[in-house]
Protein backbone atom coordinates (compact mmCIF):
# COMPACT_ATOMS: atom_id res chain seq x y z
CA UNK A 1 0.00 0.00 0.00
CA UNK A 2 1.49 3.17 -0.90
CA UNK A 3 2.12 6.11 1.79
CA UNK A 4 -1.11 8.23 0.64
CA UNK A 5 -3.15 4.88 0.80
CA UNK A 6 -2.04 4.07 4.38
CA UNK A 7 -2.40 7.81 5.85
CA UNK A 8 -6.18 7.64 4.13
CA UNK A 9 -6.78 4.66 5.77
CA UNK A 10 -5.72 5.88 8.97
CA UNK A 11 -7.73 9.27 8.70
CA UNK A 12 -11.01 7.12 7.29
CA UNK A 13 -10.91 5.27 10.33
CA UNK A 14 -11.40 6.62 13.57
CA UNK A 15 -11.12 3.25 15.27
CA UNK A 16 -8.22 2.13 13.09
CA UNK A 17 -6.68 5.01 15.05
CA UNK A 18 -7.25 3.95 18.63
CA UNK A 19 -6.18 0.91 18.03
CA UNK A 20 -3.14 2.94 15.87
CA UNK A 21 -2.63 4.76 19.44
CA UNK A 22 -1.78 1.90 21.55
CA UNK A 23 -0.16 -0.56 18.96
CA UNK A 24 1.33 1.36 15.53
CA UNK A 25 3.65 -1.79 14.48
CA UNK A 26 0.03 -3.71 14.47
CA UNK A 27 -1.39 -1.45 12.29
CA UNK A 28 1.13 -0.74 9.92
CA UNK A 29 1.87 -4.73 9.42
CA UNK A 30 -1.37 -4.95 8.63
CA UNK A 31 -1.51 -1.90 6.12
CA UNK A 32 1.82 -2.97 4.95
CA UNK A 33 3.39 0.71 3.55
CA UNK A 34 5.37 0.22 0.73
CA UNK A 35 8.41 1.66 2.00
CA UNK A 36 10.71 1.40 5.03
CA UNK A 37 10.44 5.20 4.96
CA UNK A 38 7.38 5.49 4.48
CA UNK A 39 6.62 3.34 7.33
CA UNK A 40 8.83 5.14 9.71
CA UNK A 41 7.19 8.32 8.42
CA UNK A 42 3.84 6.71 9.23
CA UNK A 43 4.57 5.19 12.50
CA UNK A 44 5.90 9.21 13.64
CA UNK A 45 2.31 10.34 13.19
CA UNK A 46 0.83 11.36 16.39
CA UNK A 47 -2.77 10.42 16.92
CA UNK A 48 -4.02 13.90 18.34
CA UNK A 49 -2.70 15.32 15.40
CA UNK A 50 -4.20 12.50 12.82
CA UNK A 51 -7.30 13.03 15.12
CA UNK A 52 -7.60 16.66 14.21
CA UNK A 53 -6.51 16.06 10.47
CA UNK A 54 -9.40 13.59 10.71
CA UNK A 55 -12.12 15.83 12.40
CA UNK A 56 -11.14 18.13 9.38
CA UNK A 57 -12.29 16.07 6.95
CA UNK A 58 -15.42 14.72 9.02
CA UNK A 59 -16.22 18.54 9.23
CA UNK A 60 -16.17 18.25 5.13
CA UNK A 61 -18.60 15.63 4.99
CA UNK A 62 -20.71 17.34 7.43
CA UNK A 63 -21.15 20.62 5.51
CA UNK A 64 -21.95 18.45 2.34
CA UNK A 65 -24.61 16.30 4.45
CA UNK A 66 -26.00 19.21 6.20
CA UNK A 67 -26.96 20.10 1.96
CA UNK A 68 -29.25 17.14 1.59
CA UNK A 69 -30.44 17.18 5.36
CA UNK A 70 -30.36 20.62 7.32
CA UNK A 71 -32.63 20.16 9.30
CA UNK A 72 -31.85 16.41 10.52
CA UNK A 73 -27.76 18.30 11.22
CA UNK A 74 -29.44 20.92 12.80
CA UNK A 75 -31.36 18.38 15.13
CA UNK A 76 -28.41 15.94 15.77
CA UNK A 77 -25.58 18.10 16.10
CA UNK A 78 -21.96 17.89 15.09
CA UNK A 79 -21.35 15.53 18.25
CA UNK A 80 -23.53 13.37 16.97
CA UNK A 81 -22.23 13.34 13.36
CA UNK A 82 -18.97 13.22 14.59
CA UNK A 83 -19.75 9.48 16.26
CA UNK A 84 -21.55 8.03 13.66
CA UNK A 85 -18.97 9.03 10.91
CA UNK A 86 -15.54 8.41 12.57
CA UNK A 87 -16.22 4.67 11.86
CA UNK A 88 -18.14 5.11 8.53
CA UNK A 89 -17.20 6.44 4.86
CA UNK A 90 -19.90 5.77 2.34
CA UNK A 91 -19.39 6.56 -0.68
CA UNK A 92 -21.13 9.45 -2.13
CA UNK A 93 -22.81 12.88 0.29
CA UNK A 94 -25.88 11.16 -0.89
CA UNK A 95 -25.55 7.52 0.83
CA UNK A 96 -23.43 9.58 3.62
CA UNK A 97 -26.52 11.59 4.48
CA UNK A 98 -28.94 8.65 4.31
CA UNK A 99 -26.56 6.71 7.14
CA UNK A 100 -27.07 9.41 9.23
CA UNK A 101 -30.54 10.44 8.64
CA UNK A 102 -31.05 6.54 10.24
CA UNK A 103 -28.20 7.05 12.74
CA UNK A 104 -29.55 10.33 13.75
CA UNK A 105 -31.97 10.24 17.21
CA UNK A 106 -34.65 12.26 15.86
CA UNK A 107 -35.56 11.77 12.09
CA UNK A 108 -37.24 13.55 9.56
CA UNK A 109 -39.00 11.98 7.65
CA UNK A 110 -39.16 14.15 4.54
CA UNK A 111 -34.88 14.53 4.87
CA UNK A 112 -34.60 10.73 5.41
CA UNK A 113 -36.79 9.81 2.23
CA UNK A 114 -34.75 12.24 0.31
CA UNK A 115 -31.60 11.04 1.35
CA UNK A 116 -32.19 7.66 0.35
CA UNK A 117 -33.65 8.16 -2.72
CA UNK A 118 -30.67 10.64 -3.60
CA UNK A 119 -28.51 7.83 -2.10
CA UNK A 120 -30.43 5.46 -4.82
CA UNK A 121 -30.72 4.85 -9.04
CA UNK A 122 -34.54 4.37 -8.48
CA UNK A 123 -36.54 6.91 -11.35
CA UNK A 124 -39.35 7.89 -8.82
CA UNK A 125 -40.64 7.03 -4.96
CA UNK A 126 -43.79 7.98 -3.36
CA UNK A 127 -44.21 7.96 0.91
CA UNK A 128 -46.92 9.15 3.10
CA UNK A 129 -45.12 11.13 5.76
CA UNK A 130 -46.42 10.67 9.36
CA UNK A 131 -46.78 13.58 11.20
CA UNK A 132 -43.67 14.58 13.70
CA UNK A 133 -42.52 17.39 15.51
CA UNK A 134 -40.67 18.16 12.51
CA UNK A 135 -42.89 18.08 9.66
CA UNK A 136 -46.97 18.01 9.01
CA UNK A 137 -48.19 14.75 7.23
CA UNK A 138 -48.60 14.66 3.92
CA UNK A 139 -47.56 12.80 0.62
CA UNK A 140 -43.68 13.18 -0.16
CA UNK A 141 -42.69 12.40 -3.62
CA UNK A 142 -39.64 12.44 -6.11
CA UNK A 143 -38.67 12.28 -9.24
CA UNK A 144 -35.00 12.01 -10.88
CA UNK A 145 -34.57 13.73 -13.81
CA UNK A 146 -31.29 12.93 -14.61
CA UNK A 147 -28.75 14.12 -12.33
CA UNK A 148 -31.61 16.09 -10.51
CA UNK A 149 -34.18 15.08 -8.19
CA UNK A 150 -37.02 16.92 -7.94
CA UNK A 151 -39.20 16.36 -4.68
CA UNK A 152 -43.20 17.72 -4.05
CA UNK A 153 -45.12 17.60 -0.67
CA UNK A 154 -48.62 17.08 -0.59
CA UNK A 155 -49.73 18.36 3.17
CA UNK A 156 -52.51 16.02 4.22
CA UNK A 157 -54.80 18.05 6.58
CA UNK A 158 -56.95 16.20 8.39
CA UNK B 1 0.62 44.26 -7.59
CA UNK B 2 -3.12 43.19 -7.76
CA UNK B 3 -5.24 42.72 -4.84
CA UNK B 4 -8.12 40.81 -5.07
CA UNK B 5 -10.93 38.12 -3.70
CA UNK B 6 -11.41 34.88 -3.99
CA UNK B 7 -14.99 34.75 -6.14
CA UNK B 8 -17.91 33.87 -4.03
CA UNK B 9 -21.63 33.97 -4.75
CA UNK B 10 -22.11 35.51 -1.49
CA UNK B 11 -19.65 38.67 -2.51
CA UNK B 12 -21.11 39.01 -5.67
CA UNK B 13 -22.80 41.72 -5.79
CA UNK B 14 -20.06 43.34 -2.75
CA UNK B 15 -17.44 42.69 -5.73
CA UNK B 16 -20.03 44.23 -8.36
CA UNK B 17 -19.41 47.56 -6.43
CA UNK B 18 -15.89 47.62 -5.54
CA UNK B 19 -12.61 48.71 -7.08
CA UNK B 20 -12.00 44.98 -7.03
CA UNK B 21 -8.48 44.63 -9.34
CA UNK B 22 -8.46 40.94 -9.65
CA UNK B 23 -10.81 37.64 -8.99
CA UNK B 24 -9.91 34.22 -7.98
CA UNK B 25 -12.14 32.12 -9.25
CA UNK B 26 -12.71 28.24 -7.72
CA UNK B 27 -12.82 25.62 -10.57
CA UNK B 28 -14.74 23.27 -8.68
CA UNK B 29 -17.78 26.36 -8.08
CA UNK B 30 -18.14 26.16 -12.29
CA UNK B 31 -17.69 23.26 -13.36
CA UNK B 32 -20.52 22.77 -15.27
CA UNK B 33 -22.44 25.44 -14.06
CA UNK B 34 -22.22 29.51 -14.07
CA UNK B 35 -20.85 29.70 -17.78
CA UNK B 36 -22.63 32.72 -18.11
CA UNK B 37 -21.40 33.92 -14.87
CA UNK B 38 -17.73 33.24 -15.14
CA UNK B 39 -18.12 34.57 -19.29
CA UNK B 40 -19.17 38.35 -17.35
CA UNK B 41 -16.49 38.15 -14.77
CA UNK B 42 -13.90 37.36 -17.42
CA UNK B 43 -14.79 41.01 -19.02
CA UNK B 44 -14.39 43.07 -16.01
CA UNK B 45 -11.45 41.24 -14.01
CA UNK B 46 -8.06 39.40 -13.98
CA UNK B 47 -9.09 35.84 -13.43
CA UNK B 48 -7.22 33.30 -11.99
CA UNK B 49 -8.77 29.64 -11.75
CA UNK B 50 -7.68 27.57 -8.71
CA UNK B 51 -8.60 23.85 -8.37
CA UNK B 52 -9.03 21.90 -5.48
CA UNK B 53 -9.43 18.27 -6.71
CA UNK B 54 -7.14 16.95 -9.24
CA UNK B 55 -4.94 15.80 -6.36
CA UNK B 56 -1.54 16.19 -8.15
CA UNK B 57 -0.07 14.22 -5.61
CA UNK B 58 -2.10 10.79 -6.42
CA UNK B 59 0.17 7.91 -8.38
CA UNK B 60 -1.83 7.53 -11.92
CA UNK B 61 -2.58 9.84 -14.31
CA UNK B 62 -4.75 12.99 -13.61
CA UNK B 63 -8.62 12.11 -13.32
CA UNK B 64 -9.81 13.23 -16.86
CA UNK B 65 -13.12 14.42 -16.38
CA UNK B 66 -11.66 16.61 -13.85
CA UNK B 67 -9.07 17.85 -15.92
CA UNK B 68 -11.41 18.54 -18.94
CA UNK B 69 -14.01 20.64 -16.70
CA UNK B 70 -11.09 22.55 -14.95
CA UNK B 71 -9.55 23.52 -18.46
CA UNK B 72 -12.85 24.19 -19.60
CA UNK B 73 -13.05 26.73 -16.81
CA UNK B 74 -10.03 27.93 -17.40
CA UNK B 75 -10.44 28.51 -20.68
CA UNK B 76 -13.84 30.54 -20.12
CA UNK B 77 -12.14 32.59 -17.67
CA UNK B 78 -9.60 33.32 -19.63
CA UNK B 79 -7.41 33.05 -16.54
CA UNK B 80 -4.05 34.54 -16.59
CA UNK B 81 -2.81 31.55 -14.81
CA UNK B 82 -4.13 28.50 -12.98
CA UNK B 83 -3.06 26.95 -9.50
CA UNK B 84 -3.36 23.73 -7.55
CA UNK B 85 -1.94 22.37 -4.45
CA UNK B 86 0.74 20.29 -3.67
CA UNK B 87 -1.31 17.54 -1.89
CA UNK B 88 -3.57 14.73 -2.56
CA UNK B 89 -7.62 14.30 -1.90
CA UNK B 90 -7.80 11.14 -3.36
CA UNK B 91 -6.30 7.34 -3.14
CA UNK B 92 -7.86 3.86 -4.99
CA UNK B 93 -10.30 3.53 -1.86
CA UNK B 94 -11.83 7.00 -2.50
CA UNK B 95 -12.83 10.53 -1.91
CA UNK B 96 -10.96 12.26 0.97
CA UNK B 97 -12.61 15.42 0.45
CA UNK B 98 -9.86 17.32 1.44
CA UNK B 99 -6.49 18.15 0.92
CA UNK B 100 -3.46 15.82 2.67
CA UNK B 101 0.00 15.93 2.79
CA UNK B 102 2.20 14.15 0.76
CA UNK B 103 5.61 12.52 2.00
CA UNK B 104 8.10 14.49 0.92
CA UNK B 105 10.54 12.99 -1.53
CA UNK B 106 11.94 13.19 -4.87
CA UNK B 107 10.12 10.34 -6.28
CA UNK B 108 6.81 12.50 -4.60
CA UNK B 109 8.45 15.83 -5.95
CA UNK B 110 8.87 14.34 -9.53
CA UNK B 111 5.26 12.63 -9.54
CA UNK B 112 3.99 16.46 -8.44
CA UNK B 113 5.72 18.12 -10.98
CA UNK B 114 4.71 15.93 -13.65
CA UNK B 115 1.12 16.30 -13.06
CA UNK B 116 1.92 20.44 -12.74
CA UNK B 117 2.91 19.98 -16.19
CA UNK B 118 0.29 18.14 -17.71
CA UNK B 119 -2.45 20.30 -16.08
CA UNK B 120 -0.46 23.43 -17.72
CA UNK B 121 -0.10 21.75 -20.95
CA UNK B 122 -3.66 20.64 -21.20
CA UNK B 123 -4.99 23.71 -20.83
CA UNK B 124 -2.40 26.20 -21.93
CA UNK B 125 -2.06 28.46 -18.86
CA UNK B 126 1.18 28.68 -16.48
CA UNK B 127 0.82 26.59 -13.16
CA UNK B 128 1.40 27.82 -9.44
CA UNK B 129 1.11 25.27 -6.64
CA UNK B 130 -0.12 25.76 -3.49
CA UNK B 131 1.61 25.23 0.21
CA UNK B 132 -0.95 23.53 2.30
CA UNK B 133 -1.68 23.45 6.33
CA UNK B 134 -1.51 19.85 7.71
CA UNK B 135 -1.49 18.87 11.66
CA UNK B 136 0.29 16.06 10.01
CA UNK B 137 4.14 16.67 10.50
CA UNK B 138 6.11 14.11 8.36
CA UNK B 139 9.11 13.41 8.07
CA UNK B 140 10.21 12.80 4.80
CA UNK B 141 13.65 12.16 2.31
CA UNK B 142 13.98 16.13 2.06
CA UNK B 143 12.72 18.94 4.08
CA UNK B 144 9.17 20.99 2.96
CA UNK B 145 10.53 23.95 1.96
CA UNK B 146 13.24 21.42 -0.56
CA UNK B 147 10.31 19.39 -1.75
CA UNK B 148 8.72 22.63 -2.93
CA UNK B 149 11.57 24.03 -4.83
CA UNK B 150 12.56 20.52 -6.71
CA UNK B 151 9.00 20.46 -7.02
CA UNK B 152 8.78 23.89 -8.98
CA UNK B 153 12.35 23.12 -10.76
CA UNK B 154 11.50 19.72 -12.70
CA UNK B 155 7.71 21.84 -13.83
CA UNK B 156 9.59 25.03 -14.35
CA UNK B 157 6.17 26.56 -12.47
CA UNK B 158 5.22 29.28 -10.02
CA UNK B 159 4.30 29.09 -5.96
CA UNK B 160 1.69 30.66 -4.90
CA UNK B 161 2.89 30.99 -0.87
CA UNK B 162 -0.87 30.97 1.58
CA UNK B 163 0.72 32.84 3.90
CA UNK B 164 -2.29 31.66 6.42
CA UNK B 165 -1.69 28.23 5.97
CA UNK B 166 3.01 28.99 6.69
CA UNK B 167 1.99 30.78 9.45
CA UNK B 168 -0.70 28.27 11.29
CA UNK B 169 2.09 25.70 10.10
CA UNK B 170 4.94 27.33 11.81
CA UNK B 171 2.58 27.74 14.93
CA UNK B 172 1.62 24.17 15.06
CA UNK B 173 4.73 22.41 14.19
CA UNK B 174 7.04 25.13 16.00
CA UNK B 175 9.17 26.23 13.63
CA UNK B 176 10.10 29.85 11.46
CA UNK B 177 8.18 31.25 8.85
CA UNK B 178 10.48 33.71 7.61
CA UNK B 179 13.44 31.51 7.35
CA UNK B 180 11.19 29.13 5.88
CA UNK B 181 10.86 31.92 3.50
CA UNK B 182 14.65 32.34 3.55
CA UNK B 183 14.53 28.51 2.05
CA UNK B 184 12.18 28.98 -0.71
CA UNK B 185 13.32 30.16 -3.97
CA UNK B 186 11.78 33.70 -3.95
CA UNK B 187 12.02 33.81 -7.48
CA UNK B 188 9.12 31.43 -8.18
CA UNK B 189 6.91 33.23 -5.84
CA UNK B 190 4.14 34.87 -8.13
CA UNK B 191 0.70 35.28 -5.49
CA UNK B 192 -0.53 35.10 -2.11
CA UNK B 193 -3.46 33.56 -0.45
CA UNK B 194 -4.13 35.11 2.93
CA UNK B 195 -7.36 35.02 5.21
CA UNK B 196 -7.63 35.18 9.17
CA UNK B 197 -6.66 32.11 11.04
CA UNK B 198 -8.66 30.84 13.76
CA UNK B 199 -7.55 29.55 17.22
CA UNK B 200 -9.12 26.13 19.32
CA UNK B 201 -7.59 23.98 21.87
CA UNK B 202 -4.04 25.20 21.72
CA UNK B 203 -4.12 25.16 17.54
CA UNK B 204 -4.44 27.45 14.97
CA UNK B 205 -7.18 26.39 12.27
CA UNK B 206 -7.54 27.62 8.77
CA UNK B 207 -11.22 27.96 9.18
CA UNK B 208 -11.10 31.21 6.62
CA UNK B 209 -13.44 32.86 8.25
CA UNK B 210 -11.68 35.85 10.54
CA UNK B 211 -10.39 38.97 9.45
CA UNK B 212 -6.58 39.06 8.62
CA UNK B 213 -4.26 39.63 11.91
CA UNK B 214 -1.40 41.72 12.29
CA UNK B 215 0.93 38.94 12.66
CA UNK B 216 -0.10 37.46 9.28
CA UNK B 217 0.12 41.20 7.55
CA UNK B 218 3.80 41.26 8.98
CA UNK B 219 4.59 37.36 7.50
CA UNK B 220 3.37 38.66 4.21
CA UNK B 221 5.32 41.78 4.29
CA UNK B 222 8.29 39.07 4.60
CA UNK B 223 7.40 37.71 1.34
CA UNK B 224 6.76 40.71 -1.19
CA UNK B 225 10.36 41.69 0.29
CA UNK B 226 11.50 38.76 -0.98
CA UNK B 227 9.59 38.07 -4.15
CA UNK B 228 8.34 39.68 -7.39
CA UNK B 229 4.35 39.32 -5.90
CA UNK B 230 1.58 39.54 -8.49
CA UNK B 231 -1.09 39.25 -7.00
CA UNK B 232 -2.31 38.75 -3.26
CA UNK B 233 -6.05 37.12 -3.10
CA UNK B 234 -7.91 37.60 0.13
CA UNK B 235 -9.81 33.93 1.12
CA UNK B 236 -12.51 34.38 2.97
CA UNK B 237 -15.05 31.57 2.50
CA UNK B 238 -17.53 31.91 5.36
CA UNK B 239 -18.87 34.36 7.85
CA UNK B 240 -18.35 37.26 6.11
CA UNK B 241 -18.65 40.64 7.59
CA UNK B 242 -20.56 43.07 5.42
CA UNK B 243 -19.34 45.43 3.05
CA UNK B 244 -18.03 47.41 5.37
CA UNK B 245 -15.96 44.34 7.02
CA UNK B 246 -14.73 44.09 3.22
CA UNK B 247 -13.42 47.14 2.59
CA UNK B 248 -11.64 47.18 5.37
CA UNK B 249 -9.92 43.52 4.64
CA UNK B 250 -9.06 44.85 1.13
CA UNK B 251 -7.79 47.98 2.96
CA UNK B 252 -5.62 46.23 5.07
CA UNK B 253 -3.78 44.81 1.62
CA UNK B 254 -3.88 47.87 -0.19
CA UNK B 255 -1.76 49.28 2.84
CA UNK B 256 0.32 46.59 2.39
CA UNK B 257 1.13 46.91 -0.84
CA UNK B 258 1.57 50.63 -0.11
CA UNK B 259 4.10 50.25 1.89
CA UNK B 260 6.34 48.53 -0.61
Amino acid sequence: MDFNSALARLLRDGPLRDTFRGDPDGVLAGLAPGSPQDRKALAALRYEDLEVQADILLRKRFDLVKRLAPRTCEVAGWKNFRAYARSCWPETPEADAAAFCEHAGRPVPIETHRARFSAGSGKMACHWVRRTAENPAGVHVLLRLGQHVREWFFEMRL
Amino acid sequence: MKIGVGYRRELAEWIATRPVECLEITAEHFAGRGEETLAELAESFSLYVHGLGLSLGTPGPVDPERLKAFARVAEIARAEWISEHVAFTRTPEGDLGHLNPLFPSRQTASLVADHAREVADYCGKPIILENITSHLRIEGEVSETDFLNEICDRADCGLLVDVTNLFINSRNHGFDPVAWLDEIEAKRIRQLHIVGYSQSGGRYLDGHGEPIQEDLLELAREVIARAGVQAVILERDEDFPGADGMDAELAKLRRLRDGF
